[in-house]
């Protein structure tokens, strides 16, 4: 909804394309996007950014939304006003049976006690809609915050778990130790997992063979949620640009108004992502992996499998529209 | 067919003016509903066309006065709308006998009108805003008439689209004020005579601007406005930009609609 980075893993995920020329998303181009949704059968929307203190109209955005009978799902911060709270309190009840919830960072906000004050508020007053993620950057990473937030504020007990760590370009011969250190620490977890009833979900970037057949034991034990295979979603900036969630993407970006419906779009990024995408895996083991031509593994993160290729070679479409702009 | 009448809902006294059996327009101002204001006229005979009413805002309670009624009734506040207002007033709005009369003049109308009209609410653009031709306008028709997504129903381009080689159809029959198609009684105490109330022959009107090669003549919208839009400050050109966009679009949707089935 903005051109500001929501998304905190700011290691994989791109950031909009530079050209992008609207800073906000517009309600014009916004009921186009959910006429797009409509048209392709998808009943869900994620936004990003949809928070008062992000976009003027987000509030207004989500109860429309919500209104033309979309659960809405909003990835944020959670930080706002106390009479932006109750504005968005009034929805649940305008729109029963209609799902909003939220999904906030564990780190978000600028660490102010400002901020910390007005986020516990609305976990207090969300609840169970607020669902916490956090990114794992190394093998020391610290839970304490969102344990801490889900027993004092019932947040919801499901705590989103995504893996950020750098792998580099090529296939690797062997699983960097960080890996391994953060299958450790995990495990070394699963007592307070277990004790405060929170339940892991492995979003992605997590390659199986990180773990250990007693660690996948013991985090299965809990009732997590693993993710092992990895997709990119693709976002929809302010301007309706296209580009999927990936570094090193950098390809031009079409536009939503390119295409007709959502399942265009998705052959459209199946096909470009597979031109540039040479390997199985993060490593070289992934092409003869038992596990990932089983399907239950995309062989780690994505966004390190990425190469740079002409662009025709992936969207012969795009030469003809600069020809055409020429 | 005589003509139909505007009258105040509370000038019943001057329905011996009317032609008997005839059709009126009931405006309400910024009064609320009741019913015995309306049943007199029915049971004077007469058929209630429309109702029409003015409350400040879209907000404002006198429009759910309205709603346990039947008859068609246009909701035109008298405030420019905010989207957050027109989301407010929507589960009052969206009923089958409401259309809401919208300004188009900027951005913010044209978010409202597409709020509404994706949300149910059949909307109905000001005519003095049409004759503008306005690229809002412009955006409007297009949306109304190539509906990406869903849309309830907007005046006068869903009934322009529906009866666009109806002869004897024309956009003033659509327009609540003293023309063709309606005596306004509403601001002129003096009766009127009753050939005031003498239909006019449609298909006769568009021959002068042909005969005399007026701007319009090479419209291909006269078919239906027969130069209603060409008020005195129109820009002729934006206009018959805008119908000829129109036509196209009507094609273009007409043609899809063919495959589809």
């Amino acid at each position: 909804m903005t051109r500001e980075p929501v998304r905190v893993c700011s290691d994989r995920f791109a950031a909009p394309p530079a050209d992008a020329h609207d800073d906000m998303l517009q309600w014009g181009d916004f009921i186009y996007v959910l006429d797009l949704y409509e048209r392709s059968s998808i009943k869900d929307v994620t936004l990003l950014g949809a928070e008062p203190n992000r976009h003027a109209d987000a509030i207004d955005m989500v109860d429309y939304a919500l209104e033309r009978g979309f659960d809405v799902r909003v990835l944020g911060t959670g930080i706002m006003s106390a009479s932006d709270r109750d504005r968005l309190a009034a929805l649940w009840g305008k729109h029963q049976g209609r799902r909003l919830d939220f999904v906030v960072d564990v780190g978000a906000g600028d660490g102010s006690e400002e901020a910390r004050q007005a986020q516990e508020a609305f976990f207090t007053l969300a609840g169970p809609r607020v669902a916490l993620s956090y990114e794992i950057a190394g093998g020391a990473f610290d839970l304490g915050r969102a344990f801490d937030a889900i027993a004092r504020f019932g947040v919801n007990r499901l705590l989103r778990l995504g893996l950020t760590l750098p792998a580099g370009a090529q296939p690797l011969s062997a699983l960097p130790p960080s890996y391994r250190s953060v299958a450790d620490r995990l495990e070394s977890l699963v007592p307070q997992f277990r004790a405060t009833g929170v339940t892991p979900m492995f979003d992605c970037g997590f390659p199986v063979c990180m773990f250990s057949d007693a660690q996948l034991g013991a985090l299965t034990k809990l009732g997590a949620g693993f993710n092992f295979a990895c997709a990119s979603a693709v976002e929809i900036g302010p301007d309706l640009a296209l580009w999927p969630s990936l570094e090193r993407w950098a390809a031009p970006s079409p536009s939503l108004y390119d295409f007709d419906d959502m399942d265009q779009i998705a052959e459209y990024y199946q096909t470009t992502l597979s031109a540039r995408r040479p390997q199985a895996g993060m490593l070289t083991e992934c092409e003869s992996c038992d596990i990932r031509r089983r399907h239950r593994c995309g062989g780690g993160c994505l966004a390190h499998q990425i190469i740079e290729v002409p662009i025709e070679q992936v969207d012969p479409a795009a030469r003809r529209r600069s020809l055409a702009i020429i | 067919m005589s003509k139909s009448t505007l009258l105040r809902v509370a000038d019943l006294s001057r329905s011996s003016e009317l032609p008997p059996r005839s059709r009126v327009v009931l405006d309400f101002g910024g009064e609320r509903f009741a019913t015995e204001r309306v049943q007199p006229w029915k049971d004077a005979g007469f058929t209630v066309l429309a109702l029409l009413v003015a409350p400040p805002t879209l907000r404002d309670p006198i429009i759910t006065s309205f709603v346990d009624q039947g008859d068609p009734t246009v909701i035109a506040p008298r405030e420019r709308a905010s989207v957050g207002e027109a989301l407010a007033a929507v589960p009052v709005l969206k009923r089958l006998h409401f259309t809401v009369e919208l300004p188009l003049q900027h951005e913010q109308d044209l978010n409202v009108f597409k709020v509404l009209s994706s949300l149910g609410v059949k909307t109905r653009v000001l005519f003095q805003d049409l004759a503008t031709a306005s690229e809002t306008v412009r955006d409007a028709m297009q949306d109304a008439l190539l509906r990406p997504g869903r849309r309830a129903p907007t005046t006068p381009f869903s009934e322009m689209q529906a009866l666009f080689l109806e002869e004897g159809f024309e956009l003033a029959r659509l327009d609540y004020r003293e023309n063709d198609h309606f005596v306004d009684l509403r601001h002129s105490p003096e009766p009127r005579p009753r050939s005031a109330w003498d239909d006019v022959r449609v298909e006769q009107k568009r021959v002068p601007f042909l005969l005399e090669r007026q701007a319009c003549a090479f419209c291909e919208g006269l078919l239906f406005c027969h130069g209603y839009l060409a008020r005195p400050d129109a820009d002729l050109e934006a206009c018959r930009t805008m119908l000829s966009e129109f036509v196209e679009l009507h094609n273009l949707t007409g043609t899809q609609e063919r495959n589809r089935s």
